[in-house]
Order: C-alpha cells, then structure tokens, then sequence
C-alpha cells in the first residue's frame, strides 16, 4: 500500500467482493486468523460458557455431522464431542461461544453448533439460539441461516496455513455485526479445535515459549510527553489514509460496483487520520488524555485492565452511525493474536480533544474501556483494524480494511519471571508462524533505519580499509571518528534502540541448544545487522571494531571522557601491574553469566543488568533510580578512567574478544622499536591495550587507531623522527653524531608529552 | 409606571440589522441598507448565500414549530439559528404559565372532552395532565401556510389541539370519538383549512365499552376529518387495517393514510408478517356528498361511513412493507409513502387516483416510481426543485433523490435517483425542510429530527437529549451545520417563512380566551381595568384586581378558612414584553397574566394565616415588591 503509516506500519486486510445476486455482499473477512501477533497462551482462556451438552440434547447426530451416527459426551479444552460413524471417529462437534467470545447486537452470544472433520473442512454448521434483534425484525432468519451453509466446505487447516486467509461470506444488509460476529467465532472457535486436536496435521500450538512476563509498570510515575515525543517513541501511533489510498484499495479489490463509486475528492486529501494509543499506560494516558481525564481513567479501570484512544480527523469517521443501532462499533476491532475485540458503546467516552502539547484538533477523540473478560494483555502487540465501507447501491457496501499496529514501548514494560525458562528475548513469547510474518514487516517497517545502518557500516569499512591512508591525516582521522561516535551514540543508540548486549549472545546459545529460528532473530533488524557485522568484523579486526565505534555506550564513554579531558578533569593512569590484573574481570563477569544462562536464562537475563546498556540507552535513564545511579557511576569512572566500563567489566566486550582470537588479519603497524626504545603509543592508548614490551593486545584493543596515526606522525614517532631528521639532514648534507640524534630525537618527544623516563634506554 | 425595559430604538434597530441581513442572504450580493451598522454584516453575509449563523440581536428567517412528545407541549424555534424561542403549553400541566390550573386553560382543557372522559377525570382532578404531541402542522389557504392556526394530534389521550398563532396559546382541543390514539395528523392544504385528518392509529371496538375485549377481529381504525374552524369532528370512516401517517393533496379531492397493520394484528409478529401493507385513500367530495345525503351512521354524536375494503369512499393501495411516513410534494401531484421496514419508498400520482374510483383502476397503477433508498427509510421533506430529502431510520442518513429520475427508473430507464447521502447523528425519525409541506417550497433548509444524540453531546446521565441537526440544502451536496439537543421528545416540526407568522405583542380586550372572565365581572358590575373588589357570593369569593408594573391594585383582601376564591387578575400594562404573573404561595398556585390579558383561578382558601401573594413573571426594577396579602380568617 501506498499510504503513509508512520509509528505504525500497515497493510490492507482481506477485503470483499461484490457477489452476483441482489442485495448479497461477498464479504471475505477481516479475521486474520493466525495474527500477525500472538497473545498468549490459548491453554489459560477461561472457558465461556459451557453449553454443548445443552444443545446436543435436542439435535441428532447426522443432522449436524453428515454420517455421523454418534456423538460422544462433550469432554476436553476447548470442549467438543467427538463424532463417529461406528467406530469410526469422523470428527469433532462443538459450540462456537464455548470456545471464543460470540456476543453480538444484542450482548448475548450467538450459538452457532459446528461440525469439522479430522482434516479441519467443516462439515456442519447450525444456528442454535440467538437474540440478535437485526436478525429478529426485519431480515429474514432464512438470510442469515443460508450465509451460515456457506460455511460449509471450508477448509480451516488450510486458512491457517495460507498467509492470505481469506474465505468469502455473504454479508446481509443491516446485520452487518451480526454477521462479523458470527463469521469471526465460527472461524476462530475452528481454528481452536483444529489447532488443539491436530487436525489436518496443524500443529498444536505447542507449549508456547515463556520467557519474563512481561507487563505493563504502573509503578512508574506518570509523565507529561508533548505530542512529537509521544508520536516519536510509538506511544501515540499513525494511520493515515488518502483518498488515492482508499480508491486504490477498492480498485484492487476489482469491485466493479465499488469502483464506480470512488470517493471524490483530490487524490491527495486526507480520508482519515487515524491515531491510536494505549492510554492505560500511565505516562501516555497522562500525556494524551489530560489530568482530569487522567484521573477519571485511573478510576474507572480495574487493576490490569486497559484503555485505548482513537481519534481521527479526515473525512471518514472510524465510529460511522451503525453503533447506535445495536451498541456495537463496527467499524473497528482490536485484535490481539487471534483474539478480536469489539467495543460496545458502554466501553465508550467521548472526549473534547487530545491534550499534550503540539496535538492537533482532531474531529473525534474517543476512549474505549477494553472490557475485562476480553483477554487482552497490554504489554503486548495489538493491531486496530479499520473497515472501510463504501455504498455501492442504497442499501449495498462493499467494504476493504487497513491496519495500524500498536507495540508498546518496551520502556513502559516491566517483567516477572516465569518458570521453564525457554529461548527468549526479553519480550513477547511469539509462535513460529505469527513471527514468519512479523519479521518481514518489522524490517518494512524499519526500512529507513537499515538503509542508514547499512550506509553507516559501508563508511566504517572503507575506513578500515583505507586506515593507511587515513592515519596520514590525523586531523581528518579525528573529525571522522568524533563524527561516527557521535553518530553511533545518537543515531544506533539513542534513536533506534540498537545496543547489542550480552543478552543478545546468551539468548543465541540458548536457541542453538534449544532449537533455532531465524524468523526469531530477524525480528529486531538493526540488531541483526549489527551482529552480523560484528561476526564478520571479528574475523578481521577483531572486537574492536564493535567496541570502538559500534557500540553506543562506548561511544557515549568516550564522548564524555573527551569532554572531561577539555574541561581538564585529571586522568588517572592504572599502573600496569593492576592494570593487567582487573581485565580478566569481564571474562569472570561474562562466563558466571554464561553458567546462570544455562540454568537459567531469566535468571542470567536479570543478572546481566551489570550492563548498563538497558538503562542508558535503550531507556534513556528513565528508570527505577538504582538502575541510573549505577550507570552514571560507572560513566562518572569513565571520566576519569577513559573507557572504564569497557576495560574492566564489559560482558559482552569478554564475549567477543574469545572468537576474536581467530581473527585472521593483522592490520596494526608496528615498528621493531616499538615498546622497545618507546612506548609512545602504549601511553598514549585510550584503553592501555599496547604491552610494555609493545605488542597490541587484541583482547583489549577497541581499533580506534590512535597508535596507527602515530604510526605515521613523524614529529611522534621516534622512527619517524629519525627517518624525518635524516631526510632532512641529508637535504642540509650534513652529518651528525648518531647519539646525539637519539638524544635530540628524545628530547623532542619528552617536549611532545609525557614520556616514562624510567622506560627509555 | 413606566417599564424598566427599553424596546424602543433598540428593537428597530434590530429589526433593521435583521432585514439587512436577510435581503444580502437572499440575493448573495453584498445590498447593505444603509444603516451604520451594515457593513459590521458584510463579511458574514457575504460568506455564505445560506448562513446558519444568527447573529446577537438579529432575527431568524423561519418560525420553526415543534411539537415535544411526551412532554406535551409546543415549542417555538427559530430557524437557522435553532434558538428556541418559547413553549406553548399545550397537554401538559405549565407550572409557569398557570397551564391546566388556570380557569381559561381548564375551559380549554375540559370542554372538548367526551362525556365519558369527563365523568371519569372527575375525581381525578378534571383534566389530564399528560399528553404525546406529535405533528404540529399549521392552517393551510390555496396551499401554503396562512398563519392561522396551528393544529397537534395527542396519541396518549386521542386528542387534537388547536393553537390560535396571533397569541400563540391554544384555544381549542377536543377529544375524537370512536377512535384510539390519535396518531398521523395533517390539515387539508386546499383551498383553505378546512379540514384536519387525524387518523386513529390503534385498532378497538367500536363502541369502546367492554364488548369484544378480546376479539381483535371486531376491532377497527378510524380516519377523523375535523373542522378546523368549529373544531368539532366533521365525519369519520372506518377502514380496514389501521392508520399511520397521512397527509391531503393539492387540489383538495383526496387525503392519503399509510397503513402498518394490514394484518390487523396485535402483537409485534402479527403486525409485521405481511410483505405488503397499503396506502388508503379518501375520496373527500364521496365521503362529502355521502354525509350530506345523511348516509353516514351516527355514533357517538358523529357521522361514521364504512371505508372498508369495497367501499365507495376509500381504495387501498399496496405498499411494502409495513409503510410510515406520508408526504405530498410541493409539485402538486405527488405524494411519497415511505416503506419502513421496505428499503423502498412508493410516489402516488394524484392525477391518477380518480382512475382507482370511477374505473376500478388497478389500485398500484397510480403508483409512478418505487426507488430504494436504504434501510428505514420514514420520511420525506422537499424542495423546490424536484428533489427529495428522506430519512433513512436504520442507515442514520438522509438520502436526497430526485422524483423526475425515480419516475424514469421505475420506467425502465438505467438512471440513478439517489443524488446525495448524508450521515446524520444518529437515527432519524421525521424531517422537514423550510416551507417544505406547502407550495411555497423554497429548497433552503431542512432538519432531521434525529432519535438519538448518543455521544454527541456532553454526557447529561442515561436520559440524553435528541438531537435535531439543521441541514444546509441550497447546495449539491447536503452540509450538516447545527446540532441542536431537545428535549423528550420532538416528533415532528415546521418550518414557516417569518412574514406568515404575525403573532400580536398585546392582547386585545375582546380576547374570547377569558370571555368568561369578563362575563363574571360584567354580572358582579365590576370593571376589570380599573376596580380592585371583592364580591362575596356564599361560600365564594371573587377577588378582583388589576396588576401594573410594579403593583397589584389591591395590597390585601380578607377571605374566611374554607372559602373557595377566586382570583381575577388583569394586567393593563401595555408594553411589549410586559408580563405579569401571580403566585399565592403555600397554595400551589401560579399563573400568567399577559399585558392587556385577564386571567383567573379558582382555589379553596383552606388555611388560616397570612399568605403573601406576588408577582413571579419580572417586570420590574421593584418586582420583588410588587406583592400583597391573602388574610384568611380562621373558621
């Protein structure tokens, strides 16, 4: 799709086609039945309502199960009774608002009875009992009994397995939710079966990976965000639509009735401006809602439920009228993994407008209460879906859907850990199939941000490349390292997040253990770039190269430590001997992390908090205060100890110097002299990486190539000097005493800055 | 005494602001009289040839008339600005206005009553206290408004009122026979009102005396026409079915009556199971001349003709599916029926009704075109070019269509008579556009009478208003520009250009709305305007007294425990705006006295002490003084 969607990224859902036959809609629906997203486990939904054996009272086996001449007693979760022809097991029959919620217009369920075979193809389907007041006045019981029968056939193993997951329905006029309600729990209660019983060979959803419950931290105190902050970070997030866009939409679905029918207007004009954010979180609601509002929102939900703004502005209104016929917003839904939610007018607030400082004067700003028993966890993705209808006749529509995609901002979660430790990052357990398609979209989405990040590498390579002939220009050499670290800091740490971790490495070990899935990790694309970079630059330079200009909170050390130096903060230089003693710190901090990972990886998770990575760039100190004073400790060491965290403790720097050790290039110059007659470059190395005796110790070494830039400075370097000096004296043809050159040489770079005397010759 | 309030130049001005105003909206050019405050309107009037907006001091366009459900009365609102101006108290009781206590409100209330209703509201305090205004619909001369009258159908207690438009009070309202709520309601439009149709919506026995209880075969409907002069029931015709909506035709020859109930059913199943119900129609001159030929049957006091089925005076038309709302177009020769529960709604073609009586015409032959609209739809509002607006209940729209291409659809011809939809917040019930129900249509406004306001509003508990949005015609498209909340609930409006409206500033003398008063004083020899007396006549007692701002002429009068007064109160001011009113307090009793107006109520004096009376409609600087005593003795 062509339309803009930033914050949120979006797609059209499924969308319908008119069908010959008057007054009859195909409709292929907007259930996107294995979501995008997962909710949780399906083993903890609380069963609805248990009403199967009530109805199978009065129905004979074969009228519901074609063949079936026995229905066992109702039994398992989701419950269903099996159906057998003889011995025969033919399938398994069971009531839709057992399984999911199937509350229409009238707020009662809508009893429908299926019958689906071993293979996920449903066999049966029948409208028991139902108070829908649409169905009851007006339109014909028969109408909406003979779109039922279309059920039949259908193939729900197959809907599962296909990324489109479209069938086609026939909408009825004027019972539209109706409708939408009973295509949505006939489809999901068969899906839940087929899923739960293996039908069709669809794999159960298996134990599903559970890692730190995540959940929303209402401890954390309210703050006020202005508008572009809120917008910025995600918690405010966007769906715009243009007239093109939505014209586009039906045209591609090939309605002809719809497309005779395009909305007038400039392509260009806005159709509808949707913004949509999850004002239970206490800093966004603050934010957008008010205080006032704030606090009646506080008041009304009960602990762990949620709420959520919509507002819009444009000319397509996300409430339209049909709400006031049955209470039931059908222009919308919620969905969260394959649980939809619709909201009825009870759960709804209007309101005067979006508060916060920049928001803009929107047509409609209205809250909606997520009911309690809808099952929905706010700590995790959820999606609103709008429909759009278009009148294709006075009383026919055809209608198409759009997307805005909500991820809570992982700052305002917090995480409890659970049992069974399982391959996890720290957030959303998501099944194989939902994150197949997530990680696309995730790297859709972030399209901007890899183009940059990939430019970004591409610039650090051909630096490393070209060192030899950078080095010659210290002064350029300076400006492009001050310039790249600030980009880091700023642009792959502050802005997008992207701070590789010892986490990233554990969690990794853990899936080569436990089973590997790419989709898994491809799902945070700056990171998996980021790494592999990292493994292919650890071939070649070894950790430096991460550590010394990848890495945003080295970078942000450094930066620091510069501006320490310039404001003549004193620099304390560790004496060797201690020195060389505190590296191995890293390494016991890294392999006790690694031994708690194999016990646990919660645990070990919890544990590698030692990094402060979390707290000072993934969170931008907005933190519990022990977090922040624990890293601005560690950054005020860094003032007076270039570098501190990186030297002595870093984790995952430990991490990556072992497989740096098959680096298979030596790029760094070095003069036999070196550590011998001087130790020039080792004083002056930002993380005392260079041995006395003069060798680069690639452990250590963060490649900023500070001692490469001597390498070639002919007033620094003593080799330098003298081939300088000779060059010289060889111009002047004269000659001198080689001693007094020596002397002359060492007097000229004592002059320079700081020379152990006890060190020369 | 002079007037604490000073009308005088301030109100020309007004007035000349407000006709500035309306000549630039007219001619959507910038002709400004030349007054000095002309050009502060240039830019408003100049913005828009149809501005919603009504200025602070300037006048509106139109009488809006809407009547008010359940609450009873009659409100009158200005159009566009949607102000509302004033309630008439109609069937209910006016705790301000002294309405249903008041002896000149009780003479109207009572009168028109029928005896049985009479003598069962005697002990329950003689009038009733409730009703449900519908359809206000004003008189009617050679097809458009005369600023007579205005007439209202009462559904919960059968009766039609008439509100007399020169004091904007009603002066008549009776209680129709032989029929059960009184529902539809429409005047004839010519030549003049004339009659008023009132159409008997709920099916009974007939007579409704505890025979055939329950035996709905035996029950009928009947269809009322009322003589709008006399106010008294001129005939009436049985039909089969019942009787919704109506309304008369241009020429005067036929009036038209939706039926919802052609199963004559009584329950929600029965009455919804037909695919087709029907329109009925009634040949005016055949019911005339039948009467007049004395072939009518008497009952209860009126002449009654048998409109059933095969009847000379009646044809019934079908129409799909359980039909509402009945609408003569300003062209004279249509009248749409709209189809409720049908997607659809049905033109009549009046030219070809007379086919239906003097040729048994196929009765569906009079029927031009059939267009689909949406879902619900209920009612039809028109402009003058042909177009219709009609709301659509289900959909929350008002479809605007074309009655020339729906003919020519219904001919065959591939052409679509919807020309516009808007979405209207939410669920409309009636609509009417400005001088839509008259030949004087004028295509400027119209206004949904909306059922809900859900959330349009700010939140005012589980009981919400309506909401009746002012529409925006003059355009292609339909444009919403006022939302306006009302009260429980109104059903129905009209929209009447200002000039037909001229409503008196003060009563005349000769007022017959308290020609009973004057006749008491004349019989005690007291002159109302000048004499402050009390004439004790056994255990009555008749106080009367002149009132003018800021004194009552009388500041106490004496009455024994037990005696029933009287209290007769005229206000001579005559100044605009002058009303006064009286209040006994402790006694329940308060009423209005206009300027130049004589009022009276009658109560027992039944306490001993002193009672304060005093004025509490304010019309001075020292309206808290003006008040005198009521010293009742102890018995």
């Amino acid at each position: 799709m062509e339309h803009t969607a930033d914050a949120a990224y979006t797609y059209r859902g499924h969308t319908p086609r008119r069908a010959p036959g008057p007054g009859a809609l195909r409709y292929v629906p907007t259930l996107l039945l294995i979501a995008v997203f997962l909710t949780l486990s399906l083993a903890s939904r609380a069963v609805l309502s248990a009403d199967l054996e009530r109805f199978l009272k009065d129905i004979r086996p074969a009228d519901i199960f074609p063949g079936a001449d026995r229905l066992a007693a109702p039994e398992g979760s989701p419950l269903v009774s099996a159906a057998f022809s003889g011995d025969t097991q033919l399938g398994f029959v069971f009531l839709n608002s057992d399984i999911v919620n199937s509350t229409g217009y009238s707020g009662k369920p809508i009893h429908v009875l299926i019958a689906i075979d071993m293979d996920g193809v449903i066999q049966g389907v029948r409208l028991l009992e139902h108070s829908e007041p649409i169905v009851l006045i007006g339109i014909p019981e028969k109408r909406i009994s003979a779109f039922i029968d279309d059920f039949i056939g259908l193939n729900v193993v197959k809907l599962v397995q296909s990324e489109e997951g479209d069938h086609d329905i026939d909408i009825v006029s004027g019972a539209t939710v109706t409708v939408m309600v009973i295509d949505d729990s006939v489809v999901r209660s068969a899906i839940r079966v087929a899923r739960a019983y293996g039908l069709g060979g669809l794999a159960s959803e298996q134990a599903l990976p559970t890692g730190p419950k995540a959940s929303i931290n209402m401890t954390m105190p309210a703050a006020t965000e202005d508008w572009i902050a809120l917008i910025g970070d995600g918690s405010v997030r966007r769906l715009k639509l243009t007239v093109g866009d939505v014209n586009r939409a039906f045209e591609e679905e090939g309605d002809a009735a719809a497309i005779e029918r395009p909305e007038s207007g400039d392509p260009g004009e806005v159709f509808i401006e949707l913004y949509a954010a999850l004002v239970s979180i206490p800093t966004i609601g603050k934010s957008v809602l008010g205080d006032g509002e704030h606090r009646n929102l506080a008041k009304r939900l009960k602990p762990g439920q949620q709420a959520i703004l919509l507002a819009a502005d444009g000319r397509y209104s996300f409430k339209g009228s049909g709400y006031v016929r049955g209470g039931i917003f059908d222009r919308f839904q919620l969905i969260q993994g394959d649980n939809s939610i619709r909201f009825r007018d009870r759960d709804h607030k209007r309101l005067r407008k979006v508060m916060g400082e920049g928001a803009p004067d929107l047509s409609e700003v209205d809250l909606f209460y997520i009911p309690e028993d809808a099952e929905f966890d706010g700590a995790q993705p959820w999606r609103l879906q709008l429909l759009v209808s278009r009148a294709t006749g006075p009383t026919n529509k055809a209608f198409t859907t759009f997307d805005l995609a909500y991820l809570p901002s992982e700052k305002y979660l917090e995480y409890e850990e659970v049992e069974a430790p399982a391959p996890s990052e720290a957030s959303a357990p998501r099944s194989n199939i939902e994150r197949s398609v997530l990680w696309k979209t995730m790297w859709e989405r972030k399209i901007p941000e890899i183009i940059v990040l990939m430019i970004a590498l591409t610039v650090l390579t051909f630096i490393f490349f070209a060192q030899n002939w950078l080095v010659k220009r210290p002064k350029l050499a300076e400006r492009i390292r001050i310039g790249f670290l600030i980009f880091t800091l700023f642009g792959i740490g502050i802005y997008a997040g992207a701070q590789l971790s010892v986490v990233n490495i554990m969690t990794v070990f853990s899936a080569l253990v436990g089973g590997f899935d790419w989709a898994y990790f491809l799902m945070e694309p700056m990171i998996f770039i980021l790494w592999g970079s990292v493994a292919i630059s650890l071939l070649f330079w070894g950790r430096g190269a991460f550590c010394g200009w990848l890495c945003p909170f080295g970078a942000l050390q450094e930066l620091l430590n510069r501006i320490a130096k310039a404001l003549r903060i004193p620099q304390y230089r560790v004496p060797w001997v201690l020195h060389e003693r505190l590296w191995p710190v890293k390494y016991i901090i890294f392999l006790a992390l690694f031994g708690v990972s194999l016990h646990s990886l919660t645990l070990a998770e919890q544990l590698a908090e030692v990094e402060p990575f979390k707290t000072a760039i993934v969170l931008r100190f907005i933190r519990e205060w022990p977090f922040v004073v624990f890293a601005l400790a560690l950054l005020v060491a860094g003032l007076f100890i270039e570098r501190f965290y990186c030297r002595y403790l870093c984790a995952l720097g430990a991490a990556l110097a072992i497989p740096a050790r098959m680096r298979m290039f030596e790029w760094l110059k070095r003069y036999p002299a070196c550590g011998t007659r001087c130790q020039r470059c080792a004083n002056d190395c930002m993380v005392q990486a260079i041995h006395p005796e003069g060798h680069i110790n690639p452990n250590e070494c963060l490649y900023c190539l500070h001692c490469q830039q001597l390498y070639y400075d002919d007033h620094q370097c003593p080799v330098m000097i003298e081939k300088r000096l000779k060059r010289e004296r060889q111009a002047a043809r004269t000659s001198a005493d080689s001693g007094a050159q020596i002397a002359n040489i060492l007097t000229e770079i004592r002059g320079g800055g700081g020379t152990n005397p006890g060190d020369t010759k | 005494m002079t007037n604490s309030k000073k009308p005088g130049d301030e109100i020309s001005r007004r007035q000349m602001l407000g006709r500035s105003a309306t000549v630039t909206a007219l001619t959507g050019a910038s002709v400004l009289t030349g007054v000095g405050a002309g050009a502060a309107l240039a830019p408003r009037s100049a913005a828009a040839a149809n501005a919603a907006h009504v200025g602070p001091g300037d006048l509106d366009e139109y009488y809006g008339f809407w009547s008010s459900g359940q609450t009873g009365e009659v409100r009158i609102v200005g159009v566009p600005s949607m102000r509302e101006f004033m309630r008439i108290p109609v069937f209910n009781r006016c705790s301000a206005t002294g309405w249903g206590q008041t002896n000149e409100s009780l003479k109207v209330l009572r009168d028109g009553m029928l005896p049985e209703t009479k003598a069962y509201l005697e002990s329950r305090g003689g009038t009733w206290t409730n009703g449900d205004a519908h359809h206000p619909h004003m008189s009617f001369t050679d097809g458009t408004y005369d600023g007579r009258y205005l007439f209202v159908n009462d559904k919960a207690n059968t009766r039609v009122a008439r509100i007399r438009c020169d004091v904007m009070k009603c002066d008549k309202m009776i209680e129709i026979p032989n029929a059960a709520d009184i529902h539809g309601l429409r005047p004839q439009k010519f030549p003049r009102t004339g009659y008023i149709f009132a159409n008997g919506e709920h099916r009974i026995p007939i007579p409704n005396d505890g025979r055939d209880l329950d035996d709905p075969t035996k029950y009928d409907a009947i269809f009322t026409a009322i003589d709008g002069d006399e106010m008294k029931v001129a005939w009436q015709v049985l039909v089969d079915g019942n009787l919704d909506n109506c309304d008369a035709d241009y020429q005067g020859l036929y009036a038209v009556s939706t039926c919802y109930n052609s199963e004559e059913g009584v329950n929600l199943g029965q009455m919804t199971s037909n695919e087709q119900d029907w329109a009925v129609v009634f040949d005016i001159k055949r019911i005339e001349a039948a009467v007049k030929a004395g072939k009518a049957k008497m009952m209860a006091g009126v002449p009654v003709l048998d409109g059933h089925k095969g009847s000379p005076y009646t044809r019934y038309i079908p129409i799909s599916n359980s039909p509402h709302g009945c609408n003569t177009a300003p062209d004279g020769k249509h009248i749409v029926i709209n189809g409720k529960l049908s997607p659809t709604v049905s033109v009549i073609d009046v030219t070809k009704l007379p086919a239906l009586f003097n040729d048994n015409a196929d009765p569906r032959s009079a029927i031009v075109a059939e267009p689909e609209l949406g879902l619900g739809p209920l009612h039809t509002a028109f402009d003058n070019n042909g177009n219709c607006y009609t709301t659509l209940f289900l959909d929350s729209q008002v479809a605007k269509w074309s009655i020339d291409k729906a003919i020519r659809a219904f001919a065959g011809e591939k052409v679509d008579p919807i020309l516009d939809k808007v979405d209207v917040q939410y669920q409309p019930g009636h609509n009417h556009t400005s001088m839509g129900e008259t030949k004087e249509a004028d295509g400027k406004w119209l206004v949904s009478l909306n059922k809900f306001s859900k959330d349009r509003f700010l939140n005012t508990g589980p009981l919400k208003p309506e909401n009746e949005q002012l529409i925006d015609i003059t355009g292609d498209k339909m444009k919403i520009v006022h939302d306006g909340p009302t009260f429980a609930e109104p059903h129905d409006c009209i929209i009447v250009r200002a000039d037909i409206v001229n409503p008196k500033s003060l009563y005349t003398r000769d007022d017959p709305i308290f020609a009973d008063a004057v006749a008491q004083a004349k019989k005690d020899g007291v002159t109302l305007e000048s004499d402050s007396k009390v004439i004790r006549d056994g255990n009555k007692v008749r106080v009367y007294m002149y009132s003018v701002a800021p004194t009552f002429s009388m500041e106490k009068f004496t009455v024994k425990q037990g005696n029933e007064v009287t209290l007769y109160v005229t206000n001579i001011d005559q100044v605009d705006d002058l009303t006064h009113g009286i209040t006994m307090a402790n006694h329940g009793v308060c009423m209005e006295v206009g300027p130049q107006a004589t009022a009276s109520v009658t109560f027992i004096a039944d306490r001993p002490g002193v009672h304060w009376y005093y004025c509490q409609w304010f019309c001075h600087a020292l309206h808290m003084e003006m008040r005198g005593r009521m010293l009742v003795e102890a018995a």
